[in-house]
């Protein structure tokens, strides 16, 4: 009884993939990655939900209600914005006398106030000085990372079962602090070390008492915790009198609801109780919605590997058919229908995408805990909790997976089921027929035209394309031109490889030569494979050169904007707003200070709106650069006279002449005449501004926004007395011009890093791209391989024919690539032109890092099939099958 | 006249244990300077094996082949590489040729993976005498089976190697082909002072050589000097018929 095959070409299509794991591996290289990220980056968010979940959980444990000062209506406005505007702005407080009073109603079991602010540790670190005879030092910022720097007080009540001391005692006095255990740990500050404190503006010495630990995580959030005695905290986190909150816990039988109707009762309206359990959910709510953004964008970037591993998929599928070609036509002679054949590559990709989006999960996992403990390593305080993975994450990962690999062997598929029965008995070579590539280098050139041509209409004004921003237009143009690339790519490979020709051979001899003949053999193989690059390369480049020229205006800004020698400005906006007006007098004291002018901010009502009014010495045009609209400075500086901001003007359509009534706190209704429009050319601390020494209410402020002054001559000698100075207010971040571009350049430099990290993912999923149209490739030019070996060819030369060969394809992407890139650059600047950006600049030197980078990473990319080539058995090679 | 080549005992046995099959046992030959060797035998016999072991192509399970003097397992892949680039010469029975280069290319191809200029004289020499004169920018692909065959043939000799080796060179042409390429590679010996050792089953094509060496089951059979085609024949067919 012989064996019957109900489905024989589901059992070939299992046996080949059985046969050759390799392939497997090989073809799903990219989709593997691809998923990896999706799944990743679904981990980590997920992970990170459920740890802001536990840690909201953690700190309303044990606690029924929240007692919140009713807010007034315009604070509202600055709670939504983050509250990080230039201005001191005083939110209301609980007077703490109120606890006692709640802690008496009936049903209250216990009740605690807690007092929040900012406060930053800082450790000063003597340094050199130069010239001057006073000790110089260096001011640190201690923080985990990008986490916020909080400052506490101790709950004494026996309900709160927030913090918990690890070691030591509470802090009884006004000299005394506990530490979180996560800052301890990461500075190794422990119970008796001298601790310097800046709550407010000025900086007091604190001795440690204890180490306390949040709900099990060590800080919340990663934040940073100086824990004082309550008054001591009412005193410095400016809460004389009052608390920010109140927590309660009520007694077992009591209804939580008469509970809190009878605390608000006690608040005349100035009191909001909230339930706690709810108030978790809703904050835990708030913070994931943020974290969906950075979700968001981890997707976009496996998005772009996932396209980048499509082309590579398609490429390696036909490629794997074209060796099977003989196979394939043997079944077709068989008797198999095209429609079996096409089933059966479908079959074999099914399969492939299964196992590739099987791994791919798997891949994701190991990339989640490599991110996370990558993350714990650069202390980016993130709360600790385990990694979760969704059932969804995992399903739209697979479905994501399988779907494109399917998607992109469809093409293939077709192809291969095209191939005659004929091809079977015929003496074959591997090579491809040669299909005439004209039709596609017009079809791709009118493309390509259609996009240019959408391009510089958009940016040049005949042409404006209906329901899209410019913009979006100038993106959709590009990426019209980015496809009719792609399509025309394998018709210039050839006279691209021309080019080389000469000069591979010149450098590599006969080598070289051979590398460029087989780079021409298969142009499109050659080009899918450098598009993959190409695609990496076109975003970094176009990333690359907006960030350059960014810096490029950033430079030219400061440069043009700020007159002034120095600049002051807070280093913590967080901890303290400003600069106490104490340097500003000091610094007016100074003999070799010539010009300064200070600006000040207060809140005031304007049409019952808070506003912020600034206020400015007459010196600050002559400081930094603003530019007359109409009116006159000289009109600015008398009394009651204002200046106003050309954007804000414009908008609300306010002219010279014009009066403005404000509510002044403490002061009442004033009137002001306009008298002057300008546009203030950095980003202005108000938009309204008063003459500072016109009007006291701005005496009584504390602190100074921003400081610009001229020095009598700028040297060594002038920096160290400055610096002497600094000393001692150390919230305040004294910078000359470069320092102002050095910031500037370091945030967009920081920005780029991350962007650069992302689109290495893409990069290096083109070289899997690479090793596999590589390997491929040897894999066909066996028998030339172990001819050149027969004659006398070292393995050595072999491996360097294959670098080379290599080398041209990471050429022609990384080149293709970067010109696009900075194509794109360009047209984005240039759209952006009315928005002030003017400056076009590339960075040649970072363009040819790239390049270079590329070279470099499809010649390891080459390292395998290489080896390979050059390992083949010669006999096995040249004999005949 | 010198000796060249001398294998002693040689045996070549492939597998292992009861899978084991010997290709080749004891072996004890010289081939000498100058002389057109050609080695027959049916399928199966061995005759390609031992090429490929004189050549460096594959190594032997036993005894040892001296060139010039020099054990062939004594050298390293890269020593032995630069023997076959240097000393050897090679002709195909097909794809002896890189497709991606001319047959000018092709035939100085050992020469410039050697990084060394060839020798003008020799190689036009060379190409007068194979007639390839009007082919040599074409590529693979644009020459009859007969060229690309004496392509092959030019590039065996361009390095002036000690030996050319030739396996069925003829084996894919036509008989009219077949016969240029036999008489231009005996007029390379008899002219050219060459010396080749040819592998092939035709009884033709081993008539134009000065030695026929016949081997069965992998044992020399008979050592023919300047055998006709008749002689040939009628040992070929005593062998098979045993």
């Amino acid at each position: 009884m012989y064996g019957f095959t109900k489905r024989p070409l589901f059992l070939i299509a299992w046996k080949n993939l059985k046969t050759y794991p390799v392939r497997i591996l090989l073809t799903t290289s990219s989709i593997i990655l691809g998923v990896a990220v999706i799944i990743a980056s679904s981990i980590f968010s997920e992970s990170n939900k459920s740890a802001f979940d536990n840690l909201f959980s953690g700190i309303y444990e044990g606690i029924d209600l929240v007692v919140n000062p009713v807010q007034e209506e315009f604070a509202g406005d600055f709670a939504g914005s983050g509250g990080q505007g230039p201005v001191s702005f005083d939110l209301k407080k609980i007077p703490d006398a109120k606890i006692k009073e709640i802690q008496e109603l009936p049903g209250v079991k216990g009740a605690w106030g807690e007092v929040l602010g900012f406060a930053q540790y800082i450790k000063v670190v003597p340094r050199q000085c130069h010239t001057y005879d006073k000790q110089c030092s260096e001011t640190i910022f201690i923080s985990n990372g990008f986490a916020p720097t909080f400052g506490g007080a101790w709950d004494t009540s026996p309900y709160a079962k927030q913090w918990e001391l690890v070691e030591g005692k509470p802090p009884v006095n006004n000299k005394e602090v506990v530490m979180d255990v996560t800052t301890a740990e990461n500075n190794g500050y422990s119970v008796g070390d001298r601790v310097t404190v800046l709550a407010g503006s000025t900086p007091a010495s604190f001795t440690i008492v204890g180490i306390a630990e949040f709900a099990n995580v060590g800080s919340p959030g990663g934040a940073t915790f100086a824990l004082f005695e309550f008054k001591t905290a009412q005193r410095l986190l400016d809460s004389e009198g009052g608390v920010d909150l109140i927590n309660i816990v009520i007694e077992n039988n009591a209804d939580i609801e008469t509970v809190r109707g009878l605390i608000e009762g006690l608040g005349d309206g100035n009191l909001e109780v909230i339930n706690a359990q709810e108030a978790a959910a809703e904050q835990a709510d708030g913070i994931k919605q943020g974290l969906n953004f950075f979700n968001t964008i981890l997707n976009v970037f496996a998005g772009i590997a996932l396209f980048v591993g499509a082309f590579i998929i398609q490429n390696t599928f036909r490629i794997l058919l074209l060796q099977r070609t003989k196979e394939l036509s043997l079944l077709r002679a068989l008797g198999t229908s095209k429609n079996q054949i096409y089933r059966l590559v479908l079959s074999e990709s099914i399969f492939m995408s299964v196992i590739g989006s099987g791994i791919g999960i798997g891949l994701g996992i190991g990339l989640a805990v490599a991110v996370k403990e990558g993350l714990k390593y650069f202390e980016f305080g993130l709360p600790d909790g385990p990694l979760v993975l969704t059932t969804e994450a995992a399903i739209t990962g697979a479905i994501v997976g399988i779907s494109v690999t399917i998607l992109s062997s469809l093409l293939p598929a077709r192809k291969a089921s095209q191939v005659s029965p004929m091809e079977a008995i015929r003496e074959s070579t591997l090579t491809p027929k040669r299909k005439s590539l004209i039709k596609r280098l017009i079809f791709g050139s009118a493309v390509t035209t259609l996009g240019f041509t959408m391009l510089f209409g958009v940016l040049y004004d005949f042409l404006d394309l209906p329901s899209l921003s410019g913009l979006q237009q100038v993106g959709f143009g590009a990426g019209v031109i980015f496809i009719g690339i792609s399509i025309i790519t394998p018709s210039i490979t050839k006279p691209f490889v021309f080019l080389f020709d000469k000069i591979y051979e010149i450098i590599f001899g006969i080598l070289g030569k051979l590398a460029t003949e087989n780079s021409k053999r298969t142009p499109r193989r050659t080009a899918s494979t450098a598009s993959a690059l190409m695609i990496g390369l076109t975003l970094i480049s176009l990333a690359n050169v907006i960030t350059t020229s960014f810096k490029a205006q950033a430079e030219s800004v400061v440069g043009e904007v700020v007159k002034a020698d120095y600049q002051v400005s807070a280093a913590q906006v967080f901890v303290s707003p400003g600069i106490p007006t104490g340097l500003s007098d000091e610094l007016i004291e100074l003999e070799e200070v010539t010009k300064l002018s200070r600006s000040r901010a207060t809140i005031v009502g304007y049409k019952d709106r808070p506003l912020i009014l600034g206020a400015v010495d007459e010196a600050i045009f002559d400081l930094i650069k603003t530019e007359s609209i109409s009116g006159s400075k000289e009109d600015f500086v008398k009394l009651n006279s204002m200046g106003v901001l050309k954007q804000k003007a414009e908008r609300d359509s306010i002219d010279i002449g014009d009066e403005i009534t404000l509510t002044i706190p403490e002061e009442g209704v004033m009137i002001f005449t306009i008298a002057y429009i300008f546009d203030w050319t950095t980003p202005p601390p108000a938009e309204f501004f008063l003459l500072l020494e016109n009007y006291t209410f701005f005496s009584n402020e504390s602190l100074d926004t921003e400081i610009y002054f001229n020095v009598k001559e700028k040297n060594q000698a002038t920096q160290d007395k400055l610096d002497a100075i600094l000393s001692d207010y150390p919230g305040a971040k004294l910078r000359d011009q470069d320092g102002l571009v050095e910031e500037a350049n370091n945030q967009i430099q920081q920005l780029l890093n991350v962007i650069y990290g992302f689109l290495s993912i893409s990069v290096f999923v083109a070289l899997f791209g690479i090793t596999n149209t590589l390997s491929l490739s040897v894999y066909e030019r066996t028998r030339e391989i172990g001819l050149m070996r027969a004659i006398g060819t070292y393995r050595k030369q072999v491996r360097r024919m294959i670098f080379i060969e290599s080398s041209i394809i990471s050429i022609f992407g990384a080149f293709l690539g970067t010109s696009l890139g900075i194509f794109f650059a360009w047209s984005l600047i240039k759209a952006l032109e009315e928005d002030g950006f003017s400056n076009f600049t590339v960075s040649i030197s970072q363009t040819f890092t790239w390049i270079g980078i590329s070279i470099i990473a499809g010649v390891i990319a080459a390292i395998l099939p290489a080896i390979k080539a050059s390992r083949q058995n010669i006999l096995e090679a040249i004999s005949y099958e | 006249m010198t000796k060249l080549i001398e294998t002693i005992d040689l045996t070549k046995v492939y597998g292992e244990k009861e899978t084991a099959v010997t290709a080749l046992s004891s072996i004890n030959t010289t081939f000498n300077q100058n002389q057109f060797t050609a080695i027959m035998g049916p399928s199966g016999s061995g005759k390609s094996t031992l090429l490929h072991c004189l050549a460096g192509l594959d190594k032997v399970s036993s005894g040892s082949i001296l060139i010039k003097g020099v054990d062939l397992a004594s050298l390293n892949d890269k020593q032995l590489t630069k023997m076959r680039r240097d000393s050897f010469g090679f002709i195909f029975q097909a794809f002896n040729l890189i497709p991606t280069l001319t047959a000018e290319e092709n035939i100085t191809l050992p020469s410039s993976v050697a990084g060394k200029k060839p020798e003008q004289d020799w190689i036009e020499k060379i190409i007068n005498t194979m007639d390839i004169g009007d082919r040599l920018t074409h590529r693979p692909n644009e020459l009859s089976g007969g060229q690309q065959q004496r392509v092959a043939a030019a590039r065996a000799m361009a390095s002036k190697p000690e030996v050319i080796f030739a396996d069925e060179p003829s084996g894919n042409l036509d008989s009219k082909s077949s016969k240029e390429l036999l008489v231009f590679m005996k007029s390379i010996v008899s002219e050219l002072n060459q010396t080749i050792v040819m592998v092939t089953h035709d009884p033709y094509a081993a008539s134009f050589a000065e030695r026929v060496i016949m081997l069965k089951d992998g044992e020399i059979a008979n050592d023919l000097d300047n055998p006709n085609q008749e002689e040939i024949v009628s040992q070929v067919t005593s062998l098979t018929d045993i």
